[in-house]
């Protein structure tokens, strides 16, 4: 109800709403332009707080009179305007001169009715303008609708203290409150929101982005809606209702009507709740979600998801932000399998280069032939085979099998094997070799590795083989014509397993034509899609199989043996096989017909002529005659290309038998012309002067085509 | 298999033949003789270390003797025995100027 206001108070009442914008604006152009913006913080809000706070005691002490002892005044605007746009400490300065003034000011006339609501009021006020400005506008200026909605609130507040106050006296109060309520509210709310307009940001904290689609606006515009929906629908209730109650008995009036209002509230306030449960579901959760399905997506293992909610500013931003995460993470992925990738090419030449690989390794050597091949898995597995003389007639020969994968295994393997050969070389038996090289691996063995190892030591005088076995797949022997089988005996413990242990030397007899073949597990452990492993038994057949006795055929059909049961699958270990066929002391030697060659030939004659005492001048007229043949046959036998001589070699009774076979055009050179010696050095010329050395300094020679071959023998007494 | 060639050149030419001239070797030596024929009037040949010589040497030394009839004289010094063999058996020793 209100009561009717002479112009004259509107008046005044006009003009105690613009004061607190008016210093507002004051103090904002005095913060833009002038120094005021270099004083200290603290100073600034002291000097604040007290001139807003003299507002606020000036607003008491020239109270409207409003007819009818009802004094009116807006003086809760001035704190606010202090807290809300210019800081807290300013608010809560000038909150608490306003209330402190207001409640000692009864001992010069002010109204005792309203004295501890109003300063109590006040003092709110001041405090609430800074929890307001620091929580929820985040140091910002309020805007106009929400300066609005302070300020009326606060004199809401304000009302409902002094009825609160003055319970027994209440019909004294609401007269008052009843006179003043409606225009006091709305000049605070007016004056602070004015204020609001003045001051214009300038002591803002940052800078705002007032665009629609933040979700604080947008959600707390609806919540707007719904507080104002249901005050409208609290008051229309209670308006309607309250004022039909028709009843004299007071008390029966105030249980009903607070009856009716807890009732009402409640169901208002539980369709409040829905209301907002549902809105923050609706625009918070369900967004949230989908970013977390988005996220769950990526985690499991789909990275090239894309977040993709642009419901509001925030969830963009999150979105963006999140995909941003993702590629960094990505690309940080991907240098890493790089690095992974490199290391995997270093393992791997670290592995190539270390084992021997140009076959056949001994051209000269006619005793055996020998090959090996080692197919190393993506992540190399240490394998390693190995060979070489350790005496003028013993080949050591080997396969490995290092524990791990990688660049560690790859340096293990490199190690173990330096150590074996250094061992075997010194001329070590092979048990011995065995146990000192397991004793020398075990130490500095910090990263706990191992290697599984089969050595022989092959003497290729005599065909009989010693050798020990750490830990390593039995190999697969085959005498003459029967099959291969394996050859099982008790191995000695893996090395570098532990200190101490002893191994076994075992004894095989070859025969010439006699096969061994070793190889790793990386064989007979090779998987197909199935899980099947290959297996022993399948080695064994495959090797029985083979039509061709040469090594290399063996190791190339074993291989496609393998690659063909493993298929798609992918290969996990290193494949690793050796394979050596002894031939016996045959004496015999192929190779192809080139000047080149000549170095190999001479050195496997003269192997035999040294183990059989030849004297030097012997040697060395063997030695030309050698020269001599094959250099001709190099350069004349095979005029269309290229081809091959076998040279054979005895030696009986003091002299050395030497056969030269070639499959090139028939030649004998027995039939030219010898030159004529007695010629001056004008006159000669120099053809056939080779074959006449061979012819003088030989004992014999002579000269057969037998089939497709020059067959050329020569002897000579040593 | 090797041969080791140490050579002076000049007017007065030295060679010093050290182990086996043979095939594999022989172009070696021809292009050292190829470097010191042009200006030598006087060669010779040290064989003392010379192991063993094959005709693709004598060829060789036959084309260094005539080379040098032309223009000069040659001569061999400290010839080994089993070199001196050959020699004798193909007929060189005959042409060739040998000091031992």
């Amino acid at each position: 109800m209100m009561i009717n206001l002479s112009g004259d108070t509107i008046l005044r009442l006009v003009f105690a709403t613009l004061i607190p914008g008016v210093l507002s604006g004051l103090f904002t152009l005095l913060e833009k332009k002038t120094k005021f913006s270099a004083w200290r913080y603290s100073l600034k809000q002291i000097v604040i707080g007290i001139t807003f706070g003299i507002a606020a005691i000036l607003c008491t002490q020239f109270g409207i009179r409003a007819g009818d002892g009802v004094i009116m005044n807006v003086r809760d605007a001035a704190p606010l305007c202090a807290g809300l746009f210019f800081g807290g400490p300013a608010g809560i300065i000038a909150g608490f001169m306003g209330g402190v003034h207001r409640y000692l000011c009864v001992f010069w006339g002010g109204g005792k009715l309203t004295q501890v609501a109003c300063s109590i009021s006040t003092c709110l006020a001041g405090i609430f303008s800074a929890m307001m400005r620091r929580r929820l506008f985040e140091n910002r200026n309020s805007g106009f609708l929400s300066s609005f909605g302070i300020g009326t609130t606060m004199e809401v507040l304000h009302m409902l203290l002094i009825l609160a106050t003055n319970l027994r006296r209440v019909s004294y109060a609401f007269r008052y409150v009843q006179a003043c309520s409606f225009p006091m509210i709305l000049c605070t709310g007016m004056a602070v929101s004015l204020a609001s307009l003045l001051s214009g940001g300038a002591f803002n904290k940052r800078k705002v982005d007032l665009q629609k689609k933040h979700i604080s606006y947008d959600f707390g515009f609806w919540l707007l809606i719904c507080v104002v929906i249901a005050f409208l629908a609290t008051s229309t209730f209670t308006q309607q209702i309250v004022y039909h109650i028709i009843t004299d008995d007071a008390e029966l009036y105030r249980n009903v009507t607070l009856y009716l209002i807890v009732f009402m509230e409640i169901l208002i306030y539980t369709a409040l709740f829905i209301l907002i449960y549902e809105m923050l579901k609706k625009k918070v959760v369900r967004n949230l979600q989908k970013v977390n399905a988005g996220l769950n997506a990526i985690t499991n293992g789909n990275l090239n998801t894309v977040i993709d909610v642009r419901a509001y500013q925030e969830f963009s931003e999150l979105s963006d932000d999140v995909n941003a995460t993702v590629a960094t993470l990505k690309h940080y992925i991907k240098e890493a399998e790089e690095r992974i990738n490199h290391e995997l090419e270093f393992a791997h030449q670290i592995q190539r280069s270390a084992l021997p690989s140009s076959f056949p390794p001994y051209p000269n050597r006619t005793e055996f032939d020998i090959y090996a091949s080692m197919d190393a898995a993506r992540e190399v597995g240490g394998d390693f085979y190995d060979f070489y003389f350790v005496s003028r007639n013993h080949l050591a020969f080997l396969v490995a099998d290092v524990s791990g994968k990688g660049i560690p295994a790859a340096l293990f393997m490199m190690t173990a094997k330096t150590i074996m050969k250094d061992l075997a070389e010194s001329g070590l038996p092979v048990d011995e070799v065995m146990r000192k090289t397991n004793d020398r691996l075990c130490q500095n063995n910090e990263a706990g590795m191992f290697v599984t190892a089969w050595m022989g030591i092959l003497n290729v005088k005599t065909g009989k083989v010693t050798f020990a076995n750490a830990g390593h797949n039995p190999p697969l022997v085959r005498h003459g014509d029967g099959n291969f089988e394996y050859l099982k005996t008790r191995s000695g413990l893996v090395l570098a397993g532990m200190e101490g242990m002893t191994y076994r030397a075992g004894e095989l007899q070859l025969e010439p034509e006699d096969t061994i073949f070793l190889y790793t597990d990386g064989v007979t452990e090779a998987t197909n899609l199935s899980n099947e492993l290959y297996g022993e038994v399948r080695l064994n057949h495959v090797l029985n199989m083979c039509q061709s006795k040469q090594v290399e055929n063996l190791c190339h059909r074993v291989k496609m043996d393998v690659d063909t049961f493993v298929g798609n699958a992918p290969q996990f270990d290193d494949i690793t096989m050796l394979a050596l066929t002894y031939k016996g002391d045959l004496h015999e030697m192929t190779v192809d017909a080139t000047v080149e060659n000549i170095t190999p030939i001479t050195e496997f004659v003269d192997a035999q002529l040294d183990s059989h005492g030849c004297s030097a001048k012997a040697k060395m007229q063997i030695n030309v005659a050698v020269d001599e043949i094959v250099s001709n046959i190099a350069h004349y036998a095979y005029p269309d290309g290229q081809g091959q001589v076998t040279v054979r070699m005895e030696v009986e009774d003091g002299a050395a038998y030497i056969t030269f076979m070639d499959e090139g055009i028939p030649f004998d050179p027995l039939e030219e012309a010898d030159p004529d010696i007695s010629l001056g050095a004008e006159e000669r010329g120099v053809g056939g002067l080779g074959i006449f050395l061979v012819k003088k300094t030989m004992d014999t020679l002579t000269y057969e085509r037998c089939g497709v071959q020059n067959v050329l023998k020569m002897t000579k007494r040593i | 298999m090797s041969l080791t060639i140490e050579k002076k050149t000049g007017a007065k030419a030295e060679i010093t033949l050290i182990g086996r001239l043979d095939t594999t070797t022989a172009p070696e030596m021809e292009a050292v003789l190829d470097t010191v024929l042009p200006e030598a009037k006087e060669l010779v040949l040290d064989l003392e270390k010379l192991e063993y010589i094959s005709s693709a040497g004598l060829r060789l030394i036959l084309k260094a003797q005539k080379a040098m009839d032309q223009k000069g004289t040659m001569k061999l010094i400290h010839v080994p025995a089993p070199v001196m063999e050959v020699f004798t058996i193909t007929g060189f020793a005959d042409f060739l100027t040998i000091e031992s």
